[in-house]
């Protein structure tokens, strides 16, 4: 079953002098449990799909569907709620609130929701247990390494247990052997039932996707339907 | 983890950056608020020392009358603007046999006169209150209930009058102009019989370049009783009070209740003042306008700052399901409290300062001078709040509307 289906997506940046068309007509879609990397040359639209796959952009034109519902023409509140129900980001830069602990970085999602403090903190850390994190849950990102910041922004991820996880190069500013703790971690949580899209550079983590969409100048040139098999990390 | 939580932690984390963004509002506050508060205390300080010079009206019988009655005072206090009146001081005003020739005599309410002439000076003591039992201003707020209580009190007990019969403690009170006192060789402390009555001179006027030199003041009831003018006044000398009082209005409201007396403001120095007092009032306001908009730049450029610097965590919260409002309310809250604090602040610095400075400003100026005004206190504090969060809230509102994903990538 499909859990993302995007139809004739284009998106154009226009900064008033100049218009850029980062993606031309893009159509895809993704199987719910599916792991795809997104893979391309700088510039080829790929973190720009992410983003409009993560109803976090509007595409200029075409049309999404997230788990049956059509995403392109809600309110900006009604964005923000699905983002909130259905999403969960990863970014390179980790992106985590300097002021607030690890744990408190993982309950900020859970902020706007109706759930109890306690809960929240329950959910919290439940979430950096997943990612091997318990125990440093009152640090502040400071006091963190690079890949212990980018294992609590993916707890931050997955608190809410959104559908899909978006991951934008998790391990684009990460060494080589972080950066294998990260992705054998997003391994472990695809196969814990969380649909995963990933932006990378790296050819090394394209066999554990399930399916690899290479994009050049704003277009699908391989992998819009073929399903590869996930590899192991080495 | 609350919104509000969340907020307390934004604000305490980055504790030395918001301690600046209070500080840059707080100056800005101290810096309007403190030449306003200088200029308003000088223009009350400025109406009191006009205050200071005496009588702004007087009234004097119509034209080919020599006395008008005392009810005069009573119609005075009906006037809608009588609270604005300070003090009311009438006169009777004659000539007496006194054993070294005439005398001129001046009756006046002794605690009216001296409140109406402040810079006077005296040597002996100034005669205190009306026989001794009567409160002081006993003119003001004058009601017709109370009326005949005062016209009593203008009945003089013969005992007291008879020349033959006073005893020390009887002996009336006179006040001597100073070349009278010379003329005469009369001194403090002496005794001093006046058509038929004994005085004591209990005090002398310095020198005033007035005809007061050569007038010999006495109570006014006293005097209208030895001038065979019961309950009569030669003329009325009123003040004003504050330094909003509108002396033209009164003026007229007296002409009104008393058609065909000479009722006359003391035209140039009421116009002087007025003047004055209006330069003043333009002058505070003018400086209160041009740093008021320095300090709304000043917090309108911080706030800009401020988004700049925190535009990714606009994104962030965005992109992990914060609404664009709530987002840009948040930010703005915290300017928004960031202004309320830095009101407080920059309302007791400017507090400070102008204490500090106005021996400087204004040196010499004796009278009280109150810088706290509890009202403005207020509303600085919620206008520094609500600036604070106007200028901020358009700022945050026009981040949160770029896209999240490139000001996340942009980092």
């Amino acid at each position: 079953m499909s859990l993302i289906i995007a139809k004739d997506i284009c998106h154009v940046y226009d900064s008033g002098e100049r218009a850029y068309e980062a993606l031309k007509k893009v159509n895809m879609s993704i199987s719910e449990g599916e792991f795809v990397a997104l893979v391309g040359p700088s510039g080829s639209g790929k973190s720009t799909l992410l983003s409009i796959l993560g109803v976090l952009t509007k595409a200029s034109s075409g049309i999404v569907q997230i788990d049956g519902i059509d995403v392109t023409n809600l309110g900006e509140e009604e964005r923000a709620r699905f983002r909130r129900e259905y999403v969960g980001f990863v970014f390179q830069q980790f992106h985590l609130m300097p002021y607030l602990t690890a744990l408190e970085n993982v309950m900020l999602p859970l902020v706007m929701t109706s759930i109890s403090k306690k809960e929240q903190k329950e959910k919290a850390r439940l979430a950096l247990a997943k990612v091997g994190l318990e125990e440093k849950g009152h640090r502040l990102p400071a006091q963190l390494s690079g890949g212990e910041q980018e294992r609590v922004a993916i707890a931050r991820a997955i608190v809410n247990e959104p559908p899909l996880l978006l991951a934008d190069e998790p391990t684009g500013a990460l060494d080589v052997a972080n950066g294998n703790r990260v992705m054998a971690l997003l391994t472990d949580l695809n196969k814990q039932g969380h649909t995963i899209v990933m932006v990378t550079h790296n050819p090394a983590y394209e066999p554990l996707a399930h399916r690899v969409i290479r994009l050049q100048d704003g277009a699908i040139v391989e992998g819009s339907g073929s399903l590869t098999r996930p590899g192991e990390v080495s | 983890m609350s919104l509000f939580y969340f907020f307390r932690k934004s604000i305490e984390r980055q504790w030395g950056r918001f301690l600046l963004f209070l500080i840059g509002i707080t100056i800005a506050v101290a810096g309007t608020l403190s030449p306003w508060m200088i200029s308003r205390s000088m223009e009350t300080a400025l109406a009191d020392a006009f205050d200071l010079v005496g009588a702004n009206m007087i009234i004097a019988p119509p034209p080919g009358q020599y006395d008008m009655p005392l009810d005069v005072v009573e119609s005075i206090f009906s006037i809608h603007e009588s609270k604005n009146i300070a003090v009311v001081s009438p006169k009777v005003l004659g000539i007496l046999d006194a054993p070294e020739g005439h005398l001129t005599i001046m009756g006046i309410a002794f605690d009216e006169e001296i409140r109406l002439k402040r810079w006077w000076s005296v040597e002996g003591e100034w005669p205190s209150s009306f026989r001794g039992d009567v409160p002081p201003h006993r003119y003001n707020h004058m009601s017709a209930k109370n009326l005949e209580e005062e016209r009593a009190k203008w009945q003089v007990p013969e005992e007291q009058v008879l020349g033959e019969q006073v005893t020390g403690q009887q002996l009336q009170s006179l006040v001597l102009g100073r070349s009278l006192a010379e003329d005469r060789g009369w001194a403090i402390g002496e005794q001093v019989e006046i058509a038929g009555y004994h005085f004591r001179v209990q005090a002398i006027l310095d020198p005033l370049g007035t005809e007061e030199d050569n007038m010999a003041l006495i109570d006014i009831a006293l005097a209208a009783h030895l001038l065979e003018r019961p309950e009569q006044l030669s003329m009325i000398e009123i003040a004003a009070l504050c330094a909003t009082c509108p002396i033209e209005v009164i003026v007229s409201q007296i002409e009104e209740v008393l058609p065909g007396y000479q009722v006359e403001a003391v035209r140039e120095a009421a116009e002087m003042r007025q003047m004055i007092i209006g330069r003043f009032t333009v002058f505070s306001a003018l400086t209160g306008f041009v740093v008021a908009m320095a300090g709304i730049m000043l917090v309108g450029l911080t706030a800009a700052a401020q988004a700049r610097e925190r535009q990714w965590e606009i994104a962030l919260l965005q992109a992990i399901g914060f609404g664009r409002k709530t987002v840009t309310l948040l930010l703005s809250a915290q300017i928004g409290l960031a202004g309320l604090l830095a009101g407080l602040l920059g309302y007791s610095t400017a507090l400070g300062l102008s204490l500090v400075l106005w021996p400087y400003l204004a040196p010499g100026v004796m009278s009280p001078v109150t810088f706290f005004y509890p009202l403005e206190g207020l509303l600085t504090v919620l206008a520094a709040s609500l600036v604070g969060m106007a200028a901020g809230y358009p700022i945050f509102s026009q981040t949160a509307k770029k896209d999240p994903a490139r000001l996340l990538g942009s980092q």
